[in-house]
């Protein structure tokens, strides 16, 4: 008994003790960490610093004398316009929220059948779909242009919405999370009565949410930070979103030079619902099989 | 309560691939307890899932009460099936688990309350009613597994391997709650397992399948006393069948099984059965329990033509111990004895066997001759 003891206590203490390997890897990781953290350092110091501080060579990263000023500018820029910002934000938050919804629901609608059911030109249709992950956006612009005329879409919110609900990425995801799902599961409510969409709604949607949560922010950051469905398929101005006017601010100008403070400003406030939206999510794209107690 | 009727069943999961079910004919009576029992990749969880309409079968017909069930879905079958691993919707509370099925047919929402209350109380669960199942034990799992299904008061009941992922006390008392729960019940059930005590213990018949074939229907008993060929012979009973090679003689009217080492009689009744067998190779089987130890040998032996070996190795089980004998010439006989009986290692014994339970083989076809 005594030596079983000590023999546990041994086992604990190296449990604790942290080799070296685990420290290199430490320090290694946490570096890297701090390096993928600078990009978002540098955006919201930017975004603080005075003008002047905007051009100094070499770049600094933290802001020396921080103030609003940018933010002042954009709004005196905003109000100068002639369609205000927040017409763009508008747009901008509808889009997305639907390119989100539609993007997801599309997502996992596709993958459910793809992995749990039997169909002749199954294995074809995956292919097409994991093949388009190689498209790059620019060969498809001009068909996608096509289609969104032909379709009489040009100047709406599907224009926006359209190109990009159909997401590769999240049907690849969705697909392996759902193959993770035992197929007794499915079976036994089929036995017990339960019709193919119920057995959706009920067991496979509620299960594969996380999978459904990280497409969701794919999903999102795509839709939120794309300017592109705003140069080819509005002509309205009024329809146009909020990445659009934050490249109008610099890119448009004869002058580069100006504007760069509140085209910062703008870079920040383009990020933060991107943060917060991840911030929100990731508690459940974390949340594995593992724990949901399938397994 | 329903009778289950195979005819002709087949199955293959791919068109030119190997038949899994292979013209399968049974026919579970009502109210019976059927075990569905043999190797893995023998077609049993195929022949049940054909039965719950999960696979499509390739040809012939299945009647589940005198309905023809072939092209009926699952949900229309009144049947409840229990799985492996449990199954249990990992999303909802043990009480929507259970309740699941019923609110899918519409009934009323006290009645669902009232008989989830009843049946987890019978079940010993009702105090977990509120629980996730990740939070429940492997037994406690499958305890709402079973009570789900009971709820839906079936007709047949579908039993995939329920008790293979416990552990093996919970396992002997989920046997007994699952007897204790068809006899209340008096419902069909079908029972797959590849555990042949499960089998013996469980069924009121047992069906031993093999490649997708029938082996053997027939009581427990009738299984394990006048199996119809070797491999049935083998894989009911534990510890396995021991079996001999050796020619059947006859001298001076007297039939024998001899080997070149051993001459045995052959008790009269077998006479007319083995007379056809005059001069050729058959095996042997002999349970270990119906051998007996003589003695204990002191150097050479006496008599003519004992069974005589050294002992291997030996198991003790407890109330049992397995005594492993070499006969020489690569023949061994497992030998089953009180505790008590101790010998040790590489002692020399002499044995012999009760000619009353000894089962022949042809040694080709491995049918048993009878």
């Amino acid at each position: 008994m005594q030596a079983w003891n000590n023999a546990l206590r041994k086992g604990i203490g190296s449990l604790r003790k942290v080799s070296a390997f685990q420290w290199i890897l430490f320090i290694l990781m946490s570096l890297l960490a701090m390096f993928m953290l600078l990009p978002i350092v540098y955006l919201f110091n930017h975004a603080l610093k005075p003008y002047y501080e905007l051009f100094l060579y070499p770049p600094t990263f933290i802001a020396r004398n921080p103030s609003f000023q940018n933010f002042i500018d954009l709004i005196v820029v905003t109000q100068s316009s002639i369609v205000p910002m927040t017409r763009y934000l508008f747009n901008s938050i509808v889009a997305s929220l639907l390119v989100v919804v539609t993007s997801c629901l599309f997502s996992v609608l596709c993958a459910y059948p793809l992995s749990k059911h039997k169909f002749p030109g199954k294995g074809l249709i995956f292919s097409g779909i994991i093949i388009s992950l190689m498209f790059a956006p620019e060969m498809v612009g001009i068909p996608r242009y096509f289609v969104i005329s032909q379709l009489g879409i040009i100047n709406t919110y599907w224009g926006h919405v359209l190109p990009l609900v159909a997401m590769p990425v999240g049907v690849f995801l969705m697909k392996q999370f759902i193959d993770q799902i035992p197929n007794e599961l499915l079976e036994a409510s089929k036995v017990e009565g339960a019709k193919e969409h119920m057995i959706f709604l009920k067991i496979v949607i509620p299960l594969c949410m996380p999978a459904v949560a990280t497409t969701a922010i794919l999903s999102f950051q795509s839709a939120w930070s794309t300017d592109e469905t705003s140069t080819l398929f509005m002509e309205n101005e009024t329809m146009k979103t909020l990445p659009f006017f934050v490249n109008t601010l610099t890119n448009q100008l004869a002058n580069n030079v100006a504007n760069q403070g509140a085209a910062a400003a703008a870079a920040l406030l383009l990020f933060i619902p991107n943060f917060i939206i991840f911030l929100l999510l990731q508690r459940k794209v974390i949340t594995t099989m593992m724990h949901s107690g399938i397994k | 309560m329903a009778r289950v009727l195979f005819n002709n069943v087949v199955k293959r999961y791919n068109k030119s691939g190997p038949v899994s079910v292979d013209h399968f004919n049974l026919e579970i009576e009502d109210k019976e307890f059927m075990v569905l029992v043999g190797p893995s990749g023998c077609g049993k969880s195929t022949t049940l899932r054909m039965v719950a309409g999960l696979e499509q079968i390739n040809g012939g017909e299945i009647y589940i009460g005198n309905q023809l069930v072939n092209d009926i879905p699952p949900k229309k079958r009144d049947i409840a099936m229990v799985f492996q691993n449990y199954a249990l919707y990992p999303n909802m509370s043990i009480f929507e688990n259970m309740a699941f099925g019923l609110r899918l047919r519409k009934v009323e929402k006290h009645l669902i309350e009232s008989s989830v209350k009843s049946t987890s109380r019978a079940l010993e669960i009702e105090h977990l009613l509120e629980r996730k199942p990740m939070q429940l034990s492997g037994g406690q799992r499958q305890r709402v597994a079973l009570g789900r299904a009971v709820l839906r008061t079936p007709q047949v009941f579908l039993m995939d391997e329920p008790l293979s992922n416990l552990d093996a006390k919970l396992r002997v008392q989920m046997r007994e709650m699952i007897i204790e729960l068809h006899r209340e019940l008096e419902t069909t059930m079908i029972y797959v397992t590849h555990d042949q005590t499960e089998a013996m213990t469980m069924g009121t018949r047992i069906c031993v399948m093999k490649d997708g074939i029938i082996m053997q229907v027939d009581t427990p008993e009738l299984l394990y006393n006048r199996p119809v060929n070797r491999f049935v012979a083998s894989f009911i009973g534990s510890p396995e069948m021991n079996f001999l090679q050796g020619t059947i003689i006859e001298k001076d009217g007297i039939i024998y099984f001899d080997t070149n080492r051993y001459t045995i009689e052959v008790p009269k009744p077998m006479y007319t059965l083995l007379r056809p067998y005059l001069d050729r190779i058959v095996t042997l089987g002999i349970r270990p329990e119906y051998v007996h130890i003589v003695n204990e040998m002191e150097g050479v032996s006496q008599e003519e033509t004992p069974i005589t070996g050294t002992i291997t190795f030996s198991e003790l089980m407890g109330a049992d111990r397995y005594i492993h004998l070499d006969l020489g010439h690569g023949e061994k006989l497992v030998i089953r004895v009180p505790a008590f009986v101790k010998f040790p290692d590489k002692t020399k014994l002499e044995v012999s066997l009760n000619m009353e339970y000894m089962i022949f083989f042809n040694r080709d076809s491995g049918l048993a001759i009878r």
